[in-house]
């Protein structure tokens, strides 16, 4: 009889940690009845706590989801550096960008010229830092591309032919562009067609498909394109400053310095290179340095001559 | 608890653990396992979803995006539902086929600064693990995913409650393992522990099989040894046991069985009792704890008689370490006196230091009553040879004494028979005649005291001989003595010579009368009695013969007896008379007689306070014979028969033949049985009648008989003797059937018998 005492013990010991295992942790739950459905939707709106951070607005040049990573990562670093918050905030164009902006729904914003013009004629943006290249240099170009192997070698010979823009609002997809044409007497009634693409990426699918005969793209992308042979570059413009980062007036100063002093100390071919993803597929490869007003002088009187600023 | 059980419980137990610990293990690592991947490729999955949503989400193509969604959910069966939140806050697209669930929009926070986040969801469906994931880093949108946890976990539950079960099942293999593993590893324990039972029990003769591993095998071999080793010490010493057993049983039987007290005491000046053997108990009557406890009952137990000579003879033994031997007297408890041998010898040690005494108390009290009876028995026995002498002589005597007073009496009689006219002549001869009855009596108060006198016993009542002889008891004890008799009225009958119960009588009669000069009261007395053991033991008789008695008493209130003259009352001639006033007969024929009837005497008496003489004779059964005493006979009885007469004595034989002739009978005589005989042969005629003497020489008158008996078978026989012989005589009782004529007898007598023998 002690025996089996002993055993049922011993059993029960046993089991006891089988019990014990068997039971899962108490997880809170909450109970949720997905019969109770509402059809209009537009009145859910999701509950968040990112209303205290600030919003970098940047307007999509390539692949969201690229972007949305070369971004994210950058907006860590800023994040570390000023201790500040920052979200993120997708354009789906330039336009939605300047809107952005210039309504305060972002208080900074990755900017080409042409657009930051726009939105410091429309809202007085003020532009903060000036992007480098990868040889840290603040300046950059367009470029006229052909398709590799197209007969076209002079902007001359684009008269009657059809030309794709990038984005309209885009300085290195239009404006330069068109200012390179023009310089070249060909005018845009001397096209037989131009449209836009909206992007640098669609612009040079565009030449590439054969859905236009040339189009205007930023130089990193024409020159990677090109050094992948899919692309010939016909003609690259005079250097003009490259993109920026755009603050909404409205952002209080202390906030503004933070941020630039942030921007002006970030590295990313040096020491801040290792947190960033595709970096090198922006117009800041190099970096960020200080603005000058006067940098935007030659593009802001020709965004004046095609009346661009004006338009909206 | 058993070697085993703890075996299989240690076993168990370790099982126990081991598979508890597997089974915790197992569940942790492989359910967190199963989890974490199961998490992974949740997590994965959600991975995958959002990079292949995530360009729907910013293209705000919200049909594909939803399209999309909606494909993902229908291929993933542990996908509740999926929606997408985009940056604004609004809802971009879900997997619901009918509305929106309000209740899940706003369910599981996202907070800033978090990619992603969980909540567990009760629905309708049941557990739901709601996952939210940012849009992207930095951007508020959210994609959630509903994923089943029942579904997703069914899998991981499943292999669980499988990975429980088995391990249940290989648990309990495990312990049935164990039971049978350990049963085969405690085997040869258990087989030695049946062995140590064994010895424990007794049996050393068990072995146990040699076989196993080589340790094992070497302890059952030992084991096996150690058992034969015992077996051969136990069986000696058994033996050695129960020798001393044995011994110890003899001794101790030999110790308290024996009627001996043996007994070890100290040196000290007390005698402290160390040991004393149970038969202090049945000898003295203390109790071997009472003994021990007080060492002065030894001493207050001596015989007053002996003390003194007994301490004297301890201090002189004990101390001197002599040899202590010594006869001396104690008394029981009860007071009744017990005769003891000690012997008692100084025990030293092994280095000659006397350290106790120990002795034995024979009790020899017996011995002791022996020899005291012994003693008295040679006195008995001196008594008995010098009567036996006496009556062998008084035999002797008798016989001649008798014949010559046949003859003078007989002559007597016939001279007075025939008238005298001589006055001073028949007085002369009357003077002859009583002289002669009076010899007659002595000699036969010889014959009765000797135990010589032929005796004729018949079953008779004692109170008739006394009612008949009442009157001349009175006469003898003379007018101052009174006389009164108290008789048993329905007294029991005896078997006796009558004439010797009167002789008692008379005899003891006359010794009351005579311890009476002043007068006094005699009584007779006579009762039925029964005599038991104790009756003969206090008496110190030996020959016990409890039963029925007649007690036969006579007392007087004389002057006593004391205790000498009661210790010879019965010897033959001794009297406290006169001289010339006692024969000093009377009592020890008194005493004779009682023997001869195998009957007891004895006497009760104290000095000044009379004496009673009690005789007690055994009862018998029967009717009172016919009294042959006082049968009459004719005048002169006579007859024409032929007698013949066989006499060796010349004198009583012619005495005879003259009596008888005159009667008329016809006579033969002879001188003894020889010649009996040739005078028969000569003799032409029948013989009616033979008168013989037994003792004669040449042929006794037995044998003589016994030669004319065939002869003439019609002849009757009388015998003629006074004294006791074998030849007609059983123990002094003539043989039943026989005529017989005591001498010495009268011509009347010796007509009488001839008569009545010749008539029956």
């Amino acid at each position: 009889m002690k025996v089996f005492k002993n055993f049922a013990v011993v059993f029960a010991i046993f089991l006891f940690f089988v019990a014990v295992l068997s039971c899962e942790k108490g997880e809170e739950s909450r109970k949720v009845d997905l019969d109770k459905r509402v059809s209009d939707v537009s009145q859910l709106v999701k509950t968040t706590d990112m209303g205290k951070s600030l919003t970098f607005c940047f307007d999509r040049r390539i692949d969201p989801s690229e972007e949305i990573k070369i971004y994210g990562v950058f907006l860590d670093y800023l994040e570390k550096e000023t201790g500040l918050d920052f979200t993120l905030l997708f354009s789906k164009s330039y336009q939605e960008a300047i809107e952005n902006i210039g309504a305060g729904k972002a208080q900074f914003a990755i900017m080409g010229g042409l657009s930051f013009l726009k939105a410091q004629h429309d809202y007085g943006v003020r532009m903060l830092v000036k992007g480098l290249g990868q040889n840290k240099k603040g300046d950059y170009q367009a470029a006229i591309i052909v398709e590799k192997n197209s007969p076209i070698k002079q902007l001359c010979q684009l008269k009657g032919c059809c030309f794709a823009f990038g984005s309209k609002h885009s300085t290195q997809g239009y404006l330069i562009p068109r200012y390179m044409l023009e310089k070249e007497g060909v005018l845009l009634g001397d096209l037989n067609k131009y449209f836009f693409t909206g992007s640098h990426w669609n612009c040079a699918r565009a030449v590439i498909k054969g859905d236009a005969l040339a189009g205007g793209i930023q130089d990193a992308l024409a020159f990677r394109l090109e050094k992948d042979g899919v692309i010939r570059i016909i003609a690259l413009s005079d250097y003009h400053p490259r993109s920026g980062i755009a603050v909404n007036k409205n952002v209080p100063e202390e906030i503004v310095d933070k941020v630039k002093t942030a921007l002006l100390r970030f590295d990313p071919a040096g020491k801040h290179k290792d947190g960033l993803i595709n970096w090198d597929k922006t117009e800041m490869l190099g970096g960020f340095t200080d603005f000058k007003p006067q940098n935007y002088d030659v593009l802001k009187k020709i965004a004046e001559k095609y009346r661009l600023l004006g338009d909206s | 608890m058993r070697f085993r059980t703890k075996q299989m419980l240690v076993f168990s137990l370790l099982m126990a653990l081991i598979c508890s610990a597997f089974l915790i293990f197992s569940l942790a690592f492989y359910k967190n396992s199963m989890v974490e991947k199961a998490e992974y490729r949740r997590a994965s999955l959600t991975i995958h979803l959002h990079n292949d949503i995530i360009d729907m989400v910013y293209t705000g193509d919200v049909l594909q995006l939803t399209a999309a969604i909606k494909s993902i959910r229908s291929d993933v069966t542990y996908i509740d539902y999926i929606f997408v939140i985009g940056d604004n806050g609004h809802l971009l697209a879900h997997t619901f086929d009918t509305g929106f669930p309000s209740e899940l929009f706003n369910v599981n926070f996202l907070p800033a600064g978090k990619l992603a986040t969980s909540k567990l969801l009760i629905t309708d469906k049941g557990r739901v693990k709601d996952f939210a994931i940012r849009t992207a880093r930095h951007m508020p949108g959210e994609i959630h995913v509903g994923m089943n946890e029942e579904v997703f976990y069914k899998q991981i539950n499943d292999s669980v409650k499988m990975t429980i079960i088995m391990t249940i099942v290989c648990l309990a293999i495990g312990l049935f393992l164990v039971y049978v593993v350990s049963g085969y590893l405690s085997k040869p324990l258990k087989n030695l522990s049946l062995g140590m039972e064994k010895i424990e029990n007794g049996d050393l003769k068990y072995r146990l099989e040699e076989k196993g591993d080589y340790e094992i095998l070497n302890l059952l071999r030992g084991y096996n040894r150690m058992t034969e080793s015992m077996l051969v010490s136990t069986t000696r010493l058994q033996q050695a046991k129960e020798a001393l057993i044995e011994s110890e049983a003899k001794f101790r039987t030999l110790v308290e069985k024996i009627p001996t007290i043996t007994y070890t005491a100290a040196l000290d000046e007390y005698g402290t009792t160390q040991y004393i053997s149970p038969q202090i108990e049945s000898i003295l009557g203390f109790t071997q704890e009472e003994f021990k406890a007080n060492n002065d009952i030894w001493d207050k137990q001596l015989h007053l008689d002996d003390r003194n000579r007994v301490l004297k003879e301890t201090a002189a033994s004990h101390p001197n370490d002599i040899p202590f031997v010594s006869e001396y007297r104690m008394l029981k408890k009860t007071g009744r006196t017990v005769w003891f041998r000690d012997e008692a010898v100084v025990v030293k040690n092994e280095a000659g230091e006397p350290i106790f005494v120990q002795g034995m108390m024979i009790d020899i009290t017996e011995s002791k009553q022996a020899e005291k009876e012994k003693k008295k028995l040679e006195a008995q026995l001196r008594q008995s040879q010098k009567m036996e002498a006496v009556g062998t002589l008084a035999g002797g005597v008798a016989h001649d004494f008798n014949n010559l007073m046949t003859v003078i009496i007989g002559n007597a009689q016939l001279a007075l028979m025939n008238v005298i006219k001589d006055e001073s002549i028949r007085e002369g001869i009357e003077e002859i005649k009583k002289a002669g009855e009076k010899a007659t009596s002595l000699t036969r108060q010889l014959l009765a005291f000797s135990r010589k006198q032929i005796i004729k016993p018949e079953i008779m009542d004692l109170n008739i001989g006394i009612n008949e002889t009442e009157k001349m008891l009175k006469r003898m004890i003379g007018e101052d003595i009174e006389f009164q008799t108290v008789l048993e009225p329905e007294l029991w009958k005896v078997y006796a010579d009558s004439g010797q119960i009167d002789q008692i009588i008379i005899n003891m009669v006359v010794n009351a009368r005579d311890a009476m000069p002043q007068g006094g009261l005699l009584t007779i007395e006579t009762a039925n009695a029964d005599l038991d053991k104790n009756y003969f033991r206090e008496r110190g008789i030996h020959e016990e013969k409890p039963g029925h008695y007649v007690m036969l008493a006579v007392s007087d209130t004389g002057i006593g007896m004391d205790k000498e003259t009661r210790e010879h009352v019965f010897d033959p001639f001794f009297t406290t008379k006169e001289v010339g006033k006692g024969t000093g007969l009377g009592l020890s024929t008194a005493y004779g007689i009682v023997k001869q009837n195998n009957g007891f005497i004895w006497v009760y008496s104290e000095p000044g306070k009379g004496t009673t003489f009690k005789v007690y004779l055994s009862k018998v059964e029967g009717d009172v014979e016919a009294e042959e005493k006082e049968r009459t006979c004719a005048e002169h009885p006579g007859g024409s028969e032929t007698v013949l007469i066989v006499e060796d004595d010349d004198s009583l034989r012619n005495f005879a033949q003259k009596a008888l002739r005159q009667l008329g009978y016809k006579l033969l005589v002879a001188e003894n049985g020889e010649d009996a005989l040739k005078v028969c042969k000569e003799h032409d005629g029948q013989i009616d009648l033979m008168i013989t003497d037994v003792v004669m020489p040449k042929m006794g008158g037995r044998e003589a008989v016994e030669r004319l008996q065939p002869l003439y078978p019609r002849m009757k026989v009388i015998y003629m003797s006074g004294y006791t012989d074998n030849a007609i005589v059983r123990h002094g009782v003539l043989a039943p059937g026989l005529n017989f004529l005591e001498k010495p007898f009268t011509p009347k007598k010796l007509a009488c018998k001839v008569r009545e023998t010749l008539d029956n």
